[in-house]
């Protein structure tokens, strides 16, 4: 029974955490490691607490301008989930595309391809961001 | 156990169950396929934070706690950095005291250089890392008296790329131009400025001579960066430092 009880454990702490993982000065490097690790953590955690046995999809909204590349993320991804309850599982990916306030017209803009912040009526340059940074986990699809 | 009056021999009492077993502990399964479980789906709504997001919180919060404002100076190497901290530090000498952390790949020339009487200053030698994060600053922290210091100042590793990415859990953050850099590098390089809240143009007694237009190089800074403050000063002979000295105080 003890013998049981132990396996048991020890198969949880690499399910459900990521003791497995280095994160050290390889993931402060890459910065979408260090993200893809935290993203992998918040999944688990409210995976483990909604009473899952594993964690089919995964989908975050990631801002043009949050300085996150997907593909990166995409194999940062593909490295940390193999040995834990989202092992297998899919990952999307909505790009969020960036939006600025012009003050003197009262409208939001799209920038150009530049990512300069023109206003294409007025032409004057605005620092309202008012999209495009975020960096979120939105749904877990469960079983 | 009731008294032997109260005992009616036609009430049979129900079977009290107390059932020690550990909840998590299933019974064997059959076996073959795992039995299939409905799909679920969780709507959230977080936020995903990087640890080194996380740690910038936690110096930020540290550093209010002790009425600390740090600013982070980023530029790429040469722009005169060093320069500029050794000019504003003699200048706040006596008014507003400092602490410094000086960021470099290799050596300690430049703490060196900025070694004051009453300014502690911490070298962060980084190896190979081309630029510093939080983790490194709050280890570096940890290293300084804090009581009665005012204004962090924080000399980034030399790089328009990497700091950029990386919150050290500062409240303002300073990106230096050199007139011999050229004109164009806001252009090139939008990210450094678009996330700094003061721009320095820096060597400005050299402009002429370097062919320099600071025109073009203002507006090409007012385009990528509307947000920031712009600064043109000489850290070598200090013209246009009473503004400058004026952004820092207000701060502090």
């Amino acid at each position: 029974m003890r013998t049981r009880h132990k396996h048991r454990h020890e198969g949880r702490a690499t399910r459900w955490g990521l003791d497995n993982l280095q994160t050290g000065r390889f993931a402060q490097r890459v910065h979408e490691l260090s993200i893809a690790t935290s993203a992998l953590q918040q999944t688990l955690e409210a995976a483990h607490e909604a009473g899952a046995s594993r964690v089919a999809r995964i989908v975050l909204r990631v801002g043009a301008i949050s300085g996150v590349e997907v593909e990166a993320l995409r194999f940062a991804f593909s490295a940390i989930l193999p040995g834990t309850a989202a092992e297998g599982a899919e990952l999307e990916i909505c790009p969020v595309a960036a939006r600025a306030h012009c003050a003197s017209c009262q409208a939001d803009f799209a920038p150009g391809s530049d990512l300069l912040f023109e206003c294409p009526t007025c032409g004057r340059l605005s620092a309202t961001i008012t999209q495009g940074r975020e960096l979120e986990l939105t749904r877990l699809e469960i079983y | 156990m009731p008294p032997e009056s109260t005992r009616d021999p036609s009430v049979v009492p129900e079977v009290t169950v107390v059932d020690v077993r550990d909840p998590e502990d299933a019974l064997p399964r059959p076996p073959g396929d795992a039995p299939t479980r409905p799909l679920r789906v969780l709507e959230l709504q977080v936020k995903v934070l990087d640890q080194n997001d996380r740690q910038a919180e936690a110096n930020r919060t540290l550093l209010r706690h002790h009425g600390i404002h740090a600013v982070n100076f980023v530029s790429s190497p040469g722009a005169g950095k060093t320069a500029l901290l050794e000019r504003t530090l003699d200048a706040l000498a006596g008014q507003v005291r400092c602490a410094v952390l000086v960021g470099d790949l290799e050596t300690d020339n430049d703490a060196r250089r900025l070694r004051r009487a009453n300014v502690p200053v911490v070298q962060i030698t980084t190896g190979g890392t081309c630029h510093l994060d939080a983790s490194m600053v709050a280890r570096a922290l940890a290293t300084v008296p804090l009581e009665g210091i005012r204004l962090l100042l924080i000399e980034n590793v030399g790089n328009l790329v990497c700091p950029a990415s990386f919150d050290l859990g500062e409240n303002r953050r300073v990106t230096l131009l050199s007139c011999t850099e050229g004109e164009d590098k806001p252009l090139k390089y939008p990210p450094i400025f678009t996330s700094a809240h003061a721009v320095i143009l820096n060597k400005i007694d050299v402009a002429t001579a370097v062919g320099f237009n600071r025109t073009t190089a203002l507006a090409n800074i007012g385009r990528v960066a509307p947000q920031a403050e712009a600064f043109e000063l000489s850290a070598r002979t200090g013209e246009g430092f009473p503004a400058w000295l004026d952004y820092l105080r207000r701060l502090a």
